[in-house]
C-alpha cells in the first residue's frame, strides 16, 4: 500500500510543481491546488494506514480497536477545507487580475515593479513574451 | 513648528544670542571651578540598561579635563562669533540649537567611561556634524560634503562599534578605565586584533587620518564658526582622544604602535603637501589641520612620557591658534566676500583687529618664541628625539614645521600685508566686536600661555598622568628654553620663510602635479566607489528580481530540492525504507490510479476546461482513497468540496470564456528545466515520506482520542469527536477561514461586476 | 467535556476580537458612506478592548487550553500587546490614506481585524495545526488587502504574486508538519519536543521536516532566498496595506518561529541554527545592497525589511534566552519603526497622488519640519544610529551572537549595517537638504498627527530608556 501511495504522491507533487512553474497563471493556481491535494495525502499517509475500518467506536463498546488512525483524518479534514477556501479565493483573484491587469501571463505581470526606465528593472523585451520558460530552452 | 517658521523671518536678537552663549560659558565656568576644587579623576555612574551591563558611567581625569576646557572654551568663542557671523541669518537659531547639542555630545564623548556610552555620543557628534556641515543646504557642494563627511565618519563609527563590542567581550568589561588596566595582561587573540583594527579605523575616520583624510577639507563648506569648532578644535580631535585614552592598554602592541606612527606620519606629510595646493584660505587651514592631526596620532604612537606631554601640549596649542585662524578666515570672507588668497591683500588697514588676531595666532602656529607654539615645538622635538625611531625624524620635523610656518605666513601676513596692488578687496570692512573679540582673545591666550607656560603645566601634567599612568612621578617642566631648540627652530623658520616666499611658484608646480594625482587621490577613489555601489546594487537587483513569477517559484523549489537532496545524500547510509506491505486490493489502487491519471492529464492539457476536470479527478480520487482507507468522513468532505470547487471553477471559466480566454496560454507543454525541477521536488518529497513512515510510530495521541472519545465526549465517531470537541478551536478557526474567504472574495466579485456589465453591453 | 467561561479566560482576546470583527462586519452593512468612519472607530475600540483583555488575562504562569492547542504564556502576552498596539498605529495611519484615495470601505478594517486575529492565534498556537490555521487566516486577509484597491492593476498583480508564493510556502509548511507528525506522532509543541528530546523519533526525518518548516517560516518572514514576493507586494499594495503588512506580521512571524523551532524543535537547535545562519547572512547582504539601487521608497523599505529580518534571525539563531530576548526586542521595535516609516509615506499621499518615490521625500523639512524630524528619527532608528531604539536592537542582537562565540557573524552584520546606512542617510539628506519637488501643503488629521508623534518619539524614548522594554522581553523568557 505504501508504495502505491508513494507513487501517487510523487505524481501529484511533480505535476503540481510543474504546473506552478507555468507562465499561465491559471495553470499556476491549479498547480498549487494539486500541491495542496498532495499535501493532504502526505499528511494522511504520515499517520500510517493501519486499517481500512472507519474510526467509529462500535455500539456497546467504549474503546476503539483495530481501526484507521482517527487523528490524521481530522487534520486532513481541516486542511481540505482551508485549502478549498484559498483556492476559491485565488480563482476570484485571477478574475480580478484578468480584468485589471488584462493578462493571465505571469511574465507580463510587471506593473507592481519599478518603471521601465529604472536601472533596477530587467528589460522586458518583446521577445520575452514569446520565448518559452525556462530560459534554458533559449540557449 | 512655530519656532522654525519664526526664524525664517530673520535672525535672533541680542538677548537670545546671549542666552545661547551663556550655555558654553556656564559650562566653561563649571569646568574651571571643578578643576580648581576637585582632585581628579572624578567619576559618577548610573545604571541604565542593566540587562547588558550598560551604565551611564562618566569619569573625568586629566585628559578629559583638557578636552573639556577646549570644548567649552573654544565653544564660548564660537557661540559669540556665530552670533556676529550669521547675524540676521534665518537659520541662526537652528545653528545654535545644533551647536549646543553638539557641545553636549562632545562633553559626553570625552567624559564617558563606558564604551557603549562613548559610542553613542561619538555617533551623535557625527550626525550633528552632518547637519552642521550641511547648514547652508542651498549650495550643492555643501550638501555633498555633508553627506561625504557623514558617510566616512558614520562608517568609521560602526566599525568602532564592532571593535568596542569585541573589545568589551574580550576584556570582560565595557568600562574604559577597567579595560585599560586589563588590556596589557591579555593575550593577543585574533578577536582582540580585529577589535584593535576596527577601533583604529573608527578613530582614523574621525580624525581624518590617511586614507580617510579627504573629508575634512571638503567639509569646509560648513559656515566658519562650525569649521572652527568642529574641524579644528574639537570633533576631529576625538579620534586622537580615543587613541590617547586606549594607548595605555594597547601601547605595547606593535600593530598599534606602527599603525599610529605610519598613518600619522603619512597624514602629516600629505596634509602639508596638499596645503600648498590650495588657494582657498579655509582649505589651506584645513589641510594644515590634517597635518597637525597626523602629528598628534604619531605622537600618541610614540613611546615614552615625553611624547605624551607633547600630545597634551599640541592639543591645547592647536586649539588656541587654529580656531582663531579660522575666525580670521571667516572675518575675511565676511568682510571681502572671498577667501581665495589671490584676490586678497593689504587688508590690515580695513581690518586692523583681525590682522592683530591673525598675527598673534600665526606667531603661535609658526612656533615663534614667547608663543605657546614655541613650547610645543620644543616638547615635540624632545619627544621625537627621545624615541628616535626614524632616522630622519628631525629632518621631517623641520620640513613639517617649515610648511606650518609658511601656512601661518599666508594666513597672517600675506593677506594683510602683501599684494598691495590687488584691488578687488577695496570694500573690505571690519566685523563687529562679536567677530573680532573671539579670535583676539583665543590668540592672546595662546601667547599668554607661551610666555608663562607654567599656567598650563598643571593641566598638561594631569593629561599626561592620564595617558601614561606609570609615569606620574616623572617631573617635567614647560619652560621657555632658549637652548639648542632655538637653533633648530631657526632652521625651521628659515625654510618656512623660503616656502612662504615661493608659495605661488610652488603652488603652480604642485597644481600641475596634483591634477594627475587628483584623479587617483582618495577623494576621487571614494567618489568612484560611491558611484559604483548603486550601479552594482542595480545590477544585482536586475539579476535577482527578474520579475518572472515562474522564476521565483523555480528559485524557491530549487532551493528546497537542493537542501533536501543534500540532507538525503548526507544521511543516505543510515536511512531505512518501509518494508513491502503487500497488495492493498483493487479499491485503493484504483483510486490512486485515478489521482495519477488526473495529475498527468492536468499537466498535458492546454484547454482550461479539461485542465479543470483533470484537477477535479485528483480531488475525487483522493476522496475515493480516503473512503477505502477507513476515512469516510474525510471522503465525504472531499467529495463535497470538490463538487463545489468544480462549480466555482466552471463559473470562473464562464467568465473567462466571455473574455475569450478559455484556452490556456500558448506555452510549450514540454519544459525540460521545469520538468527536471518538478521531478526532483516530487522525488525528494516522496523519499522523505517513505523514510518518515518507515520508522516506528508513537500512537499515544491517537490512542488518547480513541480511548477518551466515548467516556468524555459521548461520541462514537472518533473523527467527529476530535473535530468538535478535542480540537474545537481548530474547527472554529477553519470556519473562520471559510467565512473570511467569502468576505475577501465579495469585494473582488463586486469589483468585477461593472466590467462584466460593460463587457456584455459592448 | 465541559467548558465554562472562566476556563476560557486566557483566550479572551481572541474570542473578543472574533466576535467584534463579526459584529463590525454586520454593522458595516448598515452604514452609509457618510457614517463609514464608525467602522474605523469601532475597529480601534476592538483593538483597544483586545489590549485590555490581554492585560487582564496576562500572568507569569503558562496556561494551556483546548486540549493543548492553545497556550498563553508571558511571551504571548508581550507579543500580543505589541502586535495590537502596532496594528492600532497601522489602522490610524490607514484612515486618511483611504479617504484620500476614496477606497474607505468597511471591509478594510474587518479584514484587518481578522488578520490581527490570525496573528494572535499564531502567537498563542501550541500545536502545528493551530499555527497553520492562524497563518492561513492572516495570509488570506493579506491577499485580500493587497488587492483591495479595486482600480489598481498593480494591486491585483501583487496579490497574485503574493498568493502563488505564499501558497507554495503554506504547502511547504504542511509537508513539514506532516513529516514531524509522521516521525513523532504528536502535534502539540511540548509533546513533540518531548518525543524529540527522548530520542524516540527518527532524527533524519525530523531534519527533513525541519527544512520544510524553516522554508515556510522564511517565506512568511521574507528572508532570502524566499523574499521574491516582498518588493513587488510592498510596491503593488496600497501604501496603508504595505504599512500593515510590513509591520505587525513581523511580530507574528517571530512568534511563529519561536513556537515552531524553539518550543517544538528546540533540541534540534544545531540543525536549524545552521540553516538560519545562511538565511540571515543572505538576507542582510542582499537586502542592504539591493536597497541602495531603489528609487521607489516602498521598494527600498521592502529590501530594508529583508535585511532587518536577517537581524531578527541573527538573534534567534543564537539559540539562547539572550538571543531570543534580543530578537523579540528587535522584532517589536522594528515593527514599530516600519509602521512609522510607512506612516510618513501615507501622509505624503493625497487625492490622485500616490507618493512612492524617494524623490517625494525631497524638501520634507521645508514642507513640514515636524514630520521630517519624525522621519529622521525613524530612518536613524532603521540605520541603527544612537540614541534611537534601532541602535539598541542591533546592539542586543550583536551581543547575543558574540556571546555564543560567533564573532564573524557579528562582523558580517556590522559590515552590512554600514552598507545599509547609505540609503537611510540618503533619505535624510533628501528631506533636509534638497528642494521640494512637490510643494502641496501636508494636511493630516489630528489623530494621525498624534499617533505619528508618539511613534517617532518612541524611537527616541525607547532608545534613551531601553531597559523597560528589554526587561519585559527578558521576563517573557525567564518566567
Amino acid at each position: 500500500m505504501t508504495a502505491v501511495l508513494a507513487a501517487t504522491i510523487f505524481a501529484t507533487v511533480t505535476a503540481g510543481v510543474y504546473l506552478a512553474m507555468s507562465r499561465d497563471v491559471f495553470r499556476c493556481v491549479i498547480g498549487l491546488a494539486l500541491l495542496g491535494a498532495a499535501a493532504n495525502l502526505v499528511l494522511f499517509a504520515a499517520g500510517r494506514l493501519v486499517s481500512p475500518l472507519p474510526a467509529v467506536v462500535p455500539v456497546g463498546e467504549i474503546l476503539l480497536t483495530d481501526a484507521a488512525n482517527p487523528l490524521p483524518q481530522a487534520l486532513v479534514l481541516t486542511a481540505i477545507v482551508i485549502g478549498f477556501a484559498l483556492v476559491c479565493y485565488s480563482l476570484v483573484l485571477l478574475l480580478r487580475l484578468m480584468r485589471d491587469a488584462r493578462t493571465d501571463d505571469a511574465l507580463a505581470l510587471r506593473y507592481a515593479e519599478p518603471r521601465p526606465d529604472d536601472p533596477v528593472k530587467p528589460p522586458a523585451s518583446a521577445a520575452d513574451c514569446d520565448v518559452a520558460w525556462p530560459p534554458e530552452d533559449r540557449a | 513648528m512655530a519656532a522654525v517658521t519664526e526664524d525664517r523671518r530673520g535672525g535672533l536678537g541680542w538677548v537670545e544670542r546671549g542666552l545661547f552663549t551663556a550655555l558654553p560659558t556656564l559650562a566653561l565656568g563649571l569646568v574651571v571651578w571643578k578643576l580648581a576644587l576637585l582632585e581628579l579623576p572624578l567619576s559618577v555612574s548610573w545604571s541604565w540598561v542593566p540587562a547588558l551591563g550598560i551604565d551611564l558611567a562618566f569619569r573625568v581625569d586629566g585628559l578629559s579635563a583638557l578636552m573639556l576646557l577646549m570644548i567649552t572654551g573654544v565653544g564660548t568663542a564660537v557661540f559669540v562669533y556665530a552670533g556676529g557671523y550669521l547675524a540676521g541669518h534665518p537659520g541662526l537659531r537652528r545653528l545654535y540649537v545644533l551647536l549646543s547639542l553638539f557641545m553636549l555630545a562632545m562633553i559626553g564623548c570625552v567624559t564617558a567611561d563606558h564604551l557603549v556610552v562613548l559610542f553613542m555620543f561619538w555617533e551623535a557628534t557625527s550626525v550633528l556634524s552632518f547637519l552642521l556641515v550641511g547648514f547652508d543646504h542651498e549650495r550643492t557642494d555643501s550638501r555633498k560634503s555633508a553627506q561625504q563627511a557623514l558617510m566616512i565618519t558614520g562608517t568609521g563609527g560602526l566599525a568602532l562599534l564592532g571593535g568596542f563590542i569585541m573589545l568589551g567581550q574580550a576584556s570582560g568589561t565595557y568600562v574604559i578605565s577597567e579595560i585599560v588596566d586589563v588590556l596589557p595582561s591579555l593575550a593577543a587573540t585574533p578577536e582582540l586584533t580585529a577589535a584593535l583594527v576596527l577601533i583604529l579605523i573608527g578613530a582614523f575616520t574621525k580624525s581624518a587620518q590617511f586614507p580617510f583624510h579627504f573629508w575634512l577639507p571638503n567639509a569646509m563648506a560648513a559656515p566658519t564658526p562650525v569649521s572652527a569648532y568642529l574641524h579644528s578644535a574639537t570633533m576631529v580631535k576625538l579620534g586622537v582622544y580615543l587613541l590617547a585614552r586606549l594607548d595605555p592598554g594597547f601601547g605595547e602592541w606593535p600593530l598599534w604602535e606602527w599603525g599610529l606612527k605610519g598613518a600619522g606620519s603619512i597624514t602629516a606629510a600629505w596634509g602639508m603637501v596638499l596645503a600648498l595646493r590650495e588657494r582657498d584660505l579655509k582649505r589651506i587651514l584645513a589641510w594644515s589641520t590634517v597635518a597637525t592631526l597626523g602629528t598628534l596620532v604619531t605622537l600618541v604612537g610614540l613611546r615614552g612620557e615625553g611624547a605624551t606631554v607633547a600630545v597634551g601640549t599640541l592639543l591645547l596649542a592647536h586649539a588656541l591658534y587654529k580656531a582663531p585662524l579660522f575666525f580670521v578666515a571667516g572675518n575675511i570672507d565676511h568682510g571681502t566676500g572671498t577667501r581665495v588668497i589671490d584676490h586678497l591683500g593689504n587688508l590690515r588697514h580695513a581690518m586692523p583687529w583681525t590682522a592683530a588676531a591673525a598675527l598673534l595666532a600665526g606667531a603661535s602656529m609658526a612656533g615663534m618664541p614667547l608663543s605657546f607654539g614655541y613650547v610645543v615645538k620644543d616638547v615635540i622635538l624632545e619627544a621625537k628625539s627621545a624615541g628616535d625611531v626614524f632616522a630622519f625624524a628631525k629632518a621631517a620635523n623641520t620640513v613639517f614645521g617649515a610648511v606650518a610656518v609658511a601656512v601661518a605666513g599666508v594666513a597672517a601676513v600675506r593677506v594683510f600685508w602683501r599684494h598691495p596692488g590687488v584691488n578687488e578687496t577695496c570694500e573690505a570692512h571690519e566685523g563687529g566686536p562679536a567677530l573680532v573679540a573671539p579670535p583676539l582673545l583665543l590668540a592672546l591666550a595662546g601667547i599668554t600661555l607661551g610666555t608663562f607656560p607654567f599656567f598650563a603645566q598643571e593641566l598638561i601634567a594631569g593629561a599626561t598622568g592620564a595617558m601614561t599612568p606609570d609615569a606620574e612621578a616623572v617631573a617635567f617642566s614647560l619652560a621657555l628654553e632658549f637652548g639648542p631648540a632655538l637653533l633648530s627652530l631657526l632652521a625651521t623658520f628659515a625654510v618656512g620663510v623660503v616656502v612662504y616666499l615661493l608659495w605661488d611658484p610652488l603652488h603652480a608646480r604642485f597644481e600641475r602635479a596634483a591634477r594627475r594625482v587628483g584623479r587617483i587621490g582618495m577623494a576621487a577613489q571614494f567618489e568612484r566607489a560611491l558611484s559604483w555601489i548603486p550601479r552594482s546594487a542595480a545590477a544585482s537587483t536586475r539579476a535577482l528580481q527578474t520579475g518572472r513569477l515562474p522564476a521565483y517559484v523555480a528559485l524557491a523549489a530549487g532551493t528546497i530540492v537542493i537542501a533536501l537532496a543534500a540532507a538525503l545524500v548526507a544521511d543516505w547510509p543510515s536511512l531505512y525504507w518501509p518494508s513491502a506491505d503487500g497488495w492493498p486490493g483493487g479499491g485503493p489502487v484504483g483510486a490512486c490510479a485515478l489521482i495519477v491519471f488526473g495529475a498527468v492529464a492536468a499537466v498535458l492539457q492546454r484547454d482550461r476546461l479539461v485542465l479543470l476536470l483533470a484537477a477535479g479527478l485528483v480531488g475525487y480520487g483522493s476522496g475515493l482513497l480516503f473512503l477505502f482507507t477507513g476515512a469516510p468522513d474525510v471522503a465525504y468532505t472531499q467529495f463535497t468540496v470538490e463538487t463545489v470547487f468544480v462549480i466555482v471553477v466552471a463559473s470562473v471559466l464562464l467568465a473567462l470564456n466571455r473574455q475569450h480566454r478559455a484556452a490556456g496560454l500558448a506555452e510549450p507543454l514540454w519544459r525540460p528545466g521545469a520538468f527536471m525541477l518538478a521531478v526532483g521536488f516530487g522525488a525528494a518529497v516522496t523519499a522523505l515520506l517513505l523514510v518518515a513512515t518507515a520508522g516506528s510510530f508513537d500512537t499515544a495521541l491517537s490512542q488518547f482520542f480513541a480511548e477518551r472519545s466515548v467516556p468524555d465526549a459521548y461520541g462514537r465517531n472518533v473523527v467527529n469527536v476530535i473535530l468538535v470537541d478535542f480540537r474545537a478551536l481548530d474547527t472554529l478557526g477553519e470556519i473562520t477561514v471559510v467565512l473570511l474567504s467569502l468576505i475577501a472574495a465579495v469585494p473582488l466579485l463586486q469589483a468585477l461586476r461593472p466590467a462584466r456589465d460593460k463587457g456584455d453591453g459592448a | 467535556m465541559e467548558y465554562n467561561l472562566a476556563s476560557l479566560q486566557p483566550a479572551l482576546p481572541e474570542i473578543f476580537l472574533l466576535s467584534a470583527a463579526c459584529l463590525i462586519l454586520v454593522i458595516d452593512l448598515f452604514l452609509t458612506e457618510r457614517t463609514r468612519l464608525l467602522t474605523y472607530g469601532l475597529s480601534l475600540a476592538a483593538l483597544a478592548g483586545a489590549v485590555a483583555l490581554t492585560l487582564y488575562a496576562a500572568g507569569p504562569e503558562r496556561e494551556i487550553l483546548f486540549h493543548g492547542s492553545f497556550v498563553r504564556d508571558p511571551m504571548s502576552d508581550v507579543l500580543k500587546i505589541g502586535l495590537l498596539l502596532i496594528s492600532l498605529f497601522a489602522f490610524v495611519y490607514a484612515k486618511d490614506y483611504l479617504i484620500e484615495l476614496d477606497i474607505l470601505r468597511g471591509e478594510y478594517y474587518v479584514l484587518g481585524l481578522f488578520g490581527v486575529l490570525g496573528m494572535l492565534v499564531m502567537i498563542s498556537a501550541n500545536s502545528f495545526l493551530t499555527v497553520y490555521l492562524g497563518l492561513e487566516l492572516l495570509a488570506l486577509c493579506l491577499y485580500a488587502l493587497v488587492a483591495f484597491h479595486r482600480d489598481s492593476g498593480a494591486g491585483a498583480e501583487a496579490a497574485m504574486k503574493y498568493f502563488v508564493l505564499g501558497a507554495l510556502a503554506s504547502g511547504m509548511l504542511l509537508y513539514g508538519i506532516s513529516m514531524v507528525y509522521g516521525a513523532t506522532g504528536q502535534l502539540t509543541f511540548p509533546e513533540v519536543a518531548g518525543v524529540i528530546a527522548g530520542g524516540d523519533a527518527d532524527q533524519t526525518v525530523l531534519v527533513f521536516g525541519l527544512v520544510f518548516i524553516v522554508v515556510g517560516v522564511s517565506f512568511k518572514f521574507g528572508a532570502v532566498p524566499f523574499h521574491m514576493w516582498v518588493p513587488d507586494v510592498y510596491q503593488g499594495a496600497p501604501t496603508s496595506v504595505t504599512l500593515f503588512l510590513g509591520s505587525a506580521p513581523k511580530i507574528a512571524a517571530f512568534a511563529l518561529t519561536m513556537r515552531l523551532l524553539v518550543d517544538g524543535m528546540g533540541s534540534l537547535v544545531e540543525q536549524w541554527q545552521n540553516m538560519l545562519i545562511i538565511l540571515a547572512v543572505l538576507s542582510m547582504a542582499l537586502g542592504n545592497v539591493v536597497a541602495i539601487a531603489q528609487s521607489n521608497v516602498k521598494r527600498m523599505l521592502a529590501y530594508s525589511t529583508i535585511s532587518h529580518v536577517g537581524f531578527i534571525f541573527l538573534g534567534l539563531l543564537a539559540g539562547t534566552d539572550k538571543g531570543y530576548t534580543a530578537a523579540m526586542f528587535y522584532a517589536i521595535t522594528y515593527a514599530l519603526t516600519a509602521a512609522g516609516g510607512f506612516g510618513v509615506i501615507t501622509m505624503l499621499c493625497r487625492k490622485g497622488f500616490d507618493a512612492e518615490n524617494l524623490h517625494d521625500l525631497k524638501g520634507l523639512n521645508d514642507r513640514s519640519p515636524w514630520l521630517a524630524f519624525m522621519m529622521l528619527l525613524i530612518m536613524f532608528s532603521m540605520a541603527g544610529v544612537p540614541p534611537t531604539v534601532g541602535f539598541f536592537a542591533k546592539l542586543f542582537v550583536l551581543d547575543a551572537v558574540i556571546s555564543v562565540d560567533m564573532v564573524w557573524l557579528a562582523l558580517v552584520a556590522v559590515f552590512f549595517s554600514i552598507i545599509g546606512a547609505f540609503y537611510y542617510i540618503r533619505a535624510v539628506k533628501m528631506m533636509y537638504f534638497d528642494k521640494p519637488i512637490d510643494t502641496a501643503p501636508l494636511a493630516a488629521s489630528m489623530d494621525t498627527q498624534v499617533m505619528m508623534s508618539i511613534n517617532g518619539l518612541a524611537m527616541l524614548g525607547f532608545g534613551l530608556f531601553p531597559a523597560a522594554l528589554l526587561g519585559t522581553c527578558r521576563a517573557a523568557f525567564s518566567g
